[in-house]
């Protein structure tokens, strides 16, 4: 029978696989059930279910019993699923009645078949009530093998009322040949794939929503078939005309048949209407009277049959216009659901993400882990008091007791400004409403008034503080200097007073006005204005001016009048470089200015008039003329370059500060040493001199407070306490004897950095010099003259070596009369030149070396009678190279008096890192990720543990798998 | 508000950098140009991870429950140096008076002293033979030997149960109760001596000059160098890389370790010999003294020299406290420097006056030495050996878990285990003890051409094979220790041949006792046996 070969499809792969023990199972029941006729009932119920169509119980079920059905139904799928016992029994005795005829069936119907109909078509009408939404697995796929079209509806995609058109016009007018169709659903499968991919994407989303739904109808459907099939057989006349039906298409059956077996899982399930080729032959309709439906009696087939005939008449225009698209083939439907639950998945699977990553990340992992319900649940539970007024326990009570009573907490958390506010208020509550507005009223008024006085003084304040003020200023002024003329005119002499005050206004103008250092001109400078703006261009030559004029005052040198035509240069001269006004580039663009003057020929034959230039007279006019100007230029560049040093020379009689550095104090200091030598050359002379002439070198080397030296305090001062101050000399650069013949005196401690760094420290003391412990307690009786002392100590460094030994030696013949023993003593050996010499052979031998490995001899003659030629041959030809450190590149390159080794400690190589390890980019991430040791010994407690702590810390309790992601 | 806000978080941030000043690891990498983002994550919680722990160990330090302090003059004519132990006993508790004591032994030579490691021991060892050590504190004498012969240094080793004397030829080692248990032969004529108790490396060196290390632990003789430089006239270790200073005739001052036969660095610090040496705690600055009347303080880390002073007489002994505080015997007096050095300062100030001044009453000093853990200082000298009270030198707070200076027997002994297992290897000893697990910054070439090309090649799986053959063979339990990783290598897979072959041979054996004894016998055939 095609109906039940139909079924003989393979069903879904799962069940098939479930089923097969279940199979094997079975077949060993039917070959039981062979020879005990008890046990085919169940067989026989079971495949009552399956076959439905050809049995009447099945119908008479259907009529009286649908609950009872449904019930059955489920049972018989528990058999299937899990066999019991106690129930097969049962439904042995209840499907017994109608079992006849069936056993032929039993060796002959495939189990699979057998098992796939069970489950599918004993999910019944009623059974939608019961499992509402709730789908059986492999159930749509079993009715796709169905005769009937309704097997359309299985395709998920589809709406379920474009199921019935498609039935119906696949069926009908359109129906196509099967070769054709299979062609043609290639065809289109191609085309919608691509056409309806982006269609479909949106529908995934619902599709899955509505695969529910879908099911549920399909099941629907399936029952309204079986119902069909009972009635089919109960009608001899309309069974007939379906078998004359069937008749008329043999050869469809054949072809369909082996096509569907072929493809069981391919396109072609999609095309089962044509597979069985009901339309093929003959164009009549398949209808459900020719199904032998005419006595429907059940309401609910009969309102699912109604719904089945409306549709094609609704919808026939539109078959006629639009064809339906072909369903998807399987495999790609396969693929595009694969899809949707994938991302479906993925989505699902995302949200656990953070949490992996987090738990991943985490430096600890406490198993079990906490649980996040649980957690909220608790902290939710209680709800907190906003404010705690009142003490918890009998402590908190007692604290809060004593703080009030010693005023720093207040009773019931109210302080005194409460009080106030309620006093307030309840003052308030006696008076009337009229009484209170007025009040409020005249408060507000009172607000606004003080408002407003506010602004006001604000803005006169604001007022006053630029334009005001300099107008007064300048008023001011004018009167001043008014005053002071008229007083001048009247021979009056400004006092020491009204001097400093010159030179304070002096040091303000400095301050205030257009300078280097101001805003203004750091403005300028940043926006360059100066090039292309006119008066910021004059403004920074102003400012150029006033700044050289400000030198020059500090220097003590009045302003001439030369100097302002300078300065007058310069303006015009605006392409200079406003920033640079150091003397030395001003002098440096005057030379050059000198330069171009001399330089430039005195007459240019190219100019029109030459020839008349040319001439005897105007030449030598024109020559005398530049000789005055070459004297003159010469002049000027005299003057400049004498600008340099001869200043100090006479700035005897200069006022204002003086220039200290390397090149300006260098005669000053040579008239103080002469003075200091003259006074030496008594060695018993005054104590008190000799301590103003140290005072005074100090004073002049390093401290510009001290203009005056004499203002010190350190006359009268006993000899004996300069003693310790005048040991510390500098021994060391003294270059006699053996020991000491190379000794290098200069300050050698300090690397160059460090040595600019500290220049303003004026820290000089590095520099070796010899303190006498046993003197010590001499400075400790004079305070004051360690002070004193330690200048000393700087200003020797300056000073010539030989003169303060000079005078140690009057001074302090003790200490000194040692140091000449030891010198003596260690004459002998020369150390330090020993040493020296060692440090370069260490040098040269672990500096880079070529080596020449030529042999000569090797395969020629090199005795007598080469040639010169010949003999340069045998050198040098085989060179090797060994690696070495250059002498610059060693670590004691700088070094003095210090050799270290180069060589590398082998024994030392088994603890280090042959190769970075994998993490790690560089040396120093690598290095610095060892670099604080786990130890107790080297950090606290806790750091020990929290690096010690094992990742995971296993808790006793069960591990419950995540119940949801924490995060 | 804000500015309260402000103001803690500016308290926050100088908190943050002192700790990192007095614990700080080093100078931060940049985290942010790291492209690896995972590595940036592991950096960044690395340098938090430092971070706290600076901090922790800075909070920590409100557990020191005791500080320095240093004797303060109270005006400026005051000086500190001139107060006398009589003015310091007066005024300090009774119990820091007592211990300040003085031991006449005026009968046998000048006296070379020495404390344990937690200060609570003491040795004497006498240049004509008399050798005691005494619990200090109580007064007690632990033993007293007479040798008999010249003894020129006496150490203690790692805590009170052994000391080592170097006398007339060679070295012995007793134990507290004064039994020889020792004869080091091959140390001969050994001059000066030092232990390293990291290391357990007692170093020698002698008239001739040869350096000698042995391992105490095991008893091996690690490395003998020749210095080629002479006898040596001072031997001391720099306590923070265990590197030896030696001072020799010339007036150099040699570097030396285990692992090189030359001296690691070399330093002229003086013209005349170099009678002393000290190195501080930190191992920052060493101070050496010599002959030609100077005393020299060096960075030694940077090889510069920092200072040098005067001293009347050429100083026979050094040494540094553990807070810093030098102490220098010169002839009969004994000066006490403070501020030699500071570690934080960029510039090293010349100190102008000692802190505090010993001596001069016609003992010539031998040799000081600071009592760990407490403010004295011992001074051995020609007729005796005497304890003084000096404010402020030693480390107030100690840790019991490195040394313990009120150990008792049981802790003693747990201590001396835990140093044993810890124990540091002589190959470790470097000029900069961090290098450890740093990267080998060699080249390929140069890699391989140190390689030794003859060495063996080396099995790894030779401490498996063939050790035991009982349910816990070496195998099996490498298999059940490491056998689920899954690593693959060359190792790996040998094993895993390993244990098919045992597994055969075992099979086979079975069979044939089966097959020897027969069927009905062969069943009692046991697989272990």
């Amino acid at each position: 029978m095609p109906g039940r070969q139909s079924h003989g499809g393979p069903p879904a792969k799962k069940l098939r696989v479930k089923n097969n023990s279940k199979k094997r199972a079975l077949d060993a029941f039917s070959i039981a059930s062979h020879t005990n006729p008890d046990k085919i009932k169940i067989r026989q119920h079971r495949l009552g279910v399956q076959e439905g169509g050809n049995r009447p119980g099945k119908r008479r079920r259907d009529e009286d019993a649908d609950e009872n059905d449904g019930e059955e139904e489920v049972r018989s799928k528990k058999i299937k699923k899990g066999p019991a016992k106690g129930r097969f029994d049962e439904l042995d005795i209840d499907a017994g009645s109608d079992s006849e005829g069936n056993e032929w069936k039993l060796g002959q119907v495939d189990s699979d078949d057998d098992s796939d109909l069970d489950s599918d078509e004993a999910f019944g009408e009623s059974d939608e009530e019961r499992f509402n939404g709730y789908a059986f697995s492999g159930s749509s796929k079993a009715k796709k093998k169905t005769p009937r079209t309704k097997d359309m509806n299985l395709d998920e995609d589809e709406d379920e009322e474009s199921d019935s058109e498609l039935e119906d016009g696949d069926l009908g007018e359109d129906a196509i040949d099967l070769a054709t169709m299979l062609d043609m659903a290639e065809e289109e499968e191609r085309e919608e794939a691509e056409a309806s991919k982006p269609k479909r994407r949106v529908q995934e989303g619902s599709d899955s929503a509505e695969e529910d739904g879908d099911s549920e109808e399909s099941d629907e459907e399936s029952s309204a078939s079986s119902a069909d099939e009972d009635d089919e057989t109960a009608d001899p006349a309309k069974l007939a005309a379906l078998q004359n039906l069937i008749a008329n298409l043999p050869q469809g059956d054949e072809s369909s048949r082996g096509q569907a077996k072929q493809r069981s899982d391919g396109a072609s399930e999609y095309n089962t209407p044509s597979d069985f080729g009901i339309r093929s032959t003959n164009q009549t309709k398949l209808r459900p009277e020719d199904l032998g439906l005419s006595t429907i009696s059940d309401p609910h087939i009969k309102k699912s049959l109604k719904f089945l005939e409306e549709t094609p008449k609704g919808s026939s225009k539109k078959k006629v216009t639009e064809r339906l698209e072909v369903p998807l083939a399987k495999r790609q439907q396969d693929r595009l659901d694969r899809s949707a639950a994938y991302d479906k998945s993925k989505e699902t699977l995302n949200r656990w993400t953070d949490t992996v990553a987090h738990n991943r990340r985490a430096d600890h992992l406490i198993f079990p882990l906490p649980d996040g319900d649980i957690a909220s649940a608790h902290s939710n539970r209680q709800l907190v008091p906003t404010n705690l007024t009142k003490p918890f326990n009998e402590l908190e009570a007692t604290i809060q007791s004593i703080l009030e009573e010693s005023g720093l907490a207040t009773a019931d958390g109210k302080d005194d400004e409460d009080h106030i506010r309620e006093f307030e208020e309840l003052e308030a509550n006696k008076l009337s409403v009229g009484e209170v507005k007025a009040r409020r009223d005249q408060l507000r008024m009172a607000r606004e008034l003080l408002f407003r006085e506010e602004a006001k003084a604000k803005r006169i304040k604001k007022i006053k503080s630029k334009s005001y003020r300099k107008v007064h200023r300048k008023q001011r002024e004018k009167e001043e200097r008014q005053n002071r003329e008229a007083l001048e005119e009247g021979g009056y002499v400004p006092s020491e007073d009204e001097l400093e005050a010159q030179d304070r206004r002096r040091a303000e103008e400095r301050m205030g006005a257009r300078h280097r250092g101001s805003k203004w001109a750091k403005a300028m400078k940043e926006t360059g204005q100066s090039a292309w703006n006119e008066d910021a261009r004059s403004g920074v030559s102003e400012m150029a001016r006033r700044d050289e004029e400000l030198r020059k005052r500090i220097e003590g040198t009045a302003v001439r009048k030369e100097f302002e035509n300078e300065s007058e240069d310069s303006v015009s001269d605006s392409e200079d470089d406003v920033s640079e006004e150091d003397e030395s580039a001003e002098q440096k663009r005057l030379l050059r200015k000198l330069d171009k003057f001399s330089d430039a020929p005195l007459l240019d034959e190219s100019l029109p008039g030459a020839k008349l230039a040319n001439m005897d007279f105007m030449r030598k006019a024109d020559a005398n003329r530049k000789k005055q100007n070459d004297a003159m230029v010469e002049e000027m560049r005299r003057e400049l370059a004498g600008e340099d040093t001869p200043d100090e020379e006479d700035s005897d009689g200069d006022v204002g500060r003086r220039i200290f550095g390397p090149g300006s104090n260098k005669p000053q200091e040579k008239k103080q040493k002469s003075k200091i030598a003259s006074e030496f050359e008594e060695p018993a002379g005054s104590e008190d001199d000799e301590a103003q002439a140290e005072i005074k070198l100090g004073g002049a080397d390093n401290t510009r407070d001290t203009a005056k030296p004499t203002r010190s305090k350190s006359s009268g001062r006993p000899s004996k306490f300069n003693a310790p101050s005048i040991s510390k000399n500098q021994v060391t650069s003294n270059p006699e004897g053996g020991a000491w013949s190379k000794v290098v005196s200069k300050s050698t401690t300090i690397s160059d950095a460090e040595a600019k760094r500290r220049r303003h420290k004026k820290n000089d003391t590095i520099d070796v010099e010899e303190l006498d412990l046993s003197k010590a307690a001499l400075v400790a009786t004079q305070p004051k003259s360690r002070k004193s002392s330690k200048k000393s100590i700087t200003l020797e460094v300056d000073s010539d070596s030989d003169e303060s030994h000079d005078e140690n030696t009057v001074q302090l013949p003790y200490a000194i009369k040692d140091q000449e023993l030891i010198k003596r003593a260690f004459a002998g050996a020369d150390v330090v030149g020993d040493f020296e010499a060692e440090k370069k052979q260490t040098a040269e031998d672990e500096d880079e070396k070529t080596i020449d490995n030529t042999l000569p001899g090797w395969g020629s003659w090199v005795g007598d009678g080469l040639s010169k030629r010949e003999k340069a041959k045998n050198k040098g030809r085989f060179l090797t190279k060994s690696e070495g450190i250059k002498a610059q590149n060693r670590k004691d390159a700088k070094l003095e008096r210090v050799i270290i080794n180069e060589k590398r400690v082998k024994k030392n190589v088994k603890y280090l890192a042959s190769s970075l390890p994998h993490p790690f980019e560089t040396k120093q991430q690598y290095e610095r990720s060892l670099r604080l040791p786990l130890g107790p010994e080297w950090t606290t407690k806790e750091t020990f543990q929290d690096a010690t702590k094992p990742r995971i810390l296993l808790k006793q309790g069960i591990i419950t798998p995540m119940s949801k992601p924490l995060l | 508000m804000d500015l309260t806000a402000t103001s803690s978080d500016a308290a926050q941030l100088r908190k943050r950098k002192e700790a990192e000043k007095a614990y700080g690891r080093g100078r931060k990498i940049s985290v942010k140009s790291i492209r690896d983002k995972k590595l940036r994550g592991n950096l960044k919680a690395l340098e938090s991870k430092y971070q706290t722990a600076a901090l922790r160990a800075k909070d920590a330090e409100i557990l020191h429950e005791n500080t320095e302090g240093f004797l303060e003059p109270e005006n400026e004519l005051e000086r500190t140096y001139k107060v006398r132990q009589e003015d310091i006993a007066a005024e300090v508790p009774i119990e820091t008076a007592k211990k300040r004591f003085e031991l006449k032994l005026d009968a046998l030579g000048p006296y070379v002293c020495d404390y344990t490691r937690n200060g609570r021991e003491l040795l004497l060892a006498g240049r004509k033979g008399h050798v005691a050590t005494m619990d200090w504190r109580e007064g007690k004498l632990g033993c007293e030997i007479q040798l008999g012969e010249t003894v020129r240094d006496a150490r203690w080793l790692h805590n009170n149960q052994l000391f080592a004397v170097a006398q007339k030829k060679y070295v012995y080692i007793y134990d507290r109760a004064g039994v020889e248990i020792h004869c080091l032969k091959k140390h001969i004529e050994v001059t000066n001596m030092e232990f390293l108790p990291y290391h357990y490396l007692l170093a020698t060196v002698g008239n001739a000059g040869y350096l000698k290390y042995q391992d105490v632990s095991t008893g091996q003789l690690v490395i003998e160098m020749p210095t080629k430089l002479g006898s040596p006239t001072s031997l001391t270790q720099n306590p923070q890389n265990a590197v030896l200073h030696m001072g020799h005739q010339n007036g150099t001052v040699t570097l030396w370790s285990p692992n090189s036969t030359t001296p690691l660095a070399k330093l002229l610090a003086h013209r005349g010999p170099v009678r002393a040496l000290g190195v501080d705690r930190e191992g920052r600055y060493m101070v050496s003294t010599g002959q030609d009347l100077k005393m020299s303080v060096w960075d030694i880390r940077m090889f510069k020299e920092v200072n040098s002073y005067f001293t009347r007489q050429p100083a026979s002994s050094v040494a540094i406290s553990d807070r810093g505080l030098t102490a220098v015997g010169w002839g009969t007096q004994t000066s006490i420097w403070r501020g030699l050095f500071t570690k934080h300062s960029l510039e090293q100030e010349k100190i102008q006056s000692p802190y505090m001044a010993w001596g001069g009453d016609g003992k010539r000093i031998e040799r000081v030495r600071w009592c760990p853990f407490e403010d004295l200082l011992g001074v051995s000298h020609a007729a005796g050996f005497s304890s003084i009270i000096v404010p402020g030198a030693g480390e107030p707070n100690f840790d019991a878990s490195e040394v313990n200076p009120y150990e008792n027997t049981k802790q003693r002994q747990e201590a001396e285990v835990k140093s044993l297992l810890n124990k540091l290897q002589p190959e470790m000893i470097s000029l900069n003890p961090e290098y450890i697990g740093n990267l080998d910054l060699l080249s390929a070439e140069q890699r391989k051409a140190e390689k030794d090309l003859d060495k063996k090649p080396v099995d790894p799986i030779a401490d498996i094979k063939n050790r035991g053959r009982g349910k816990n063979s070496s195998l099996r339990k490498y298999l059940r220790k490491k056998g689920s990783r899954n690593i693959i290598d060359e190792r790996r897979l040998k094993i895993e041949e390993l244990r098919k072959s045992q597994g055969e041979k075992q099979q086979k054996r079975l069979k044939e006792a089966e097959q020897e004894l027969g069927p009905a016998l062969g069943r009692f055939v046991r697989k272990g046996a």
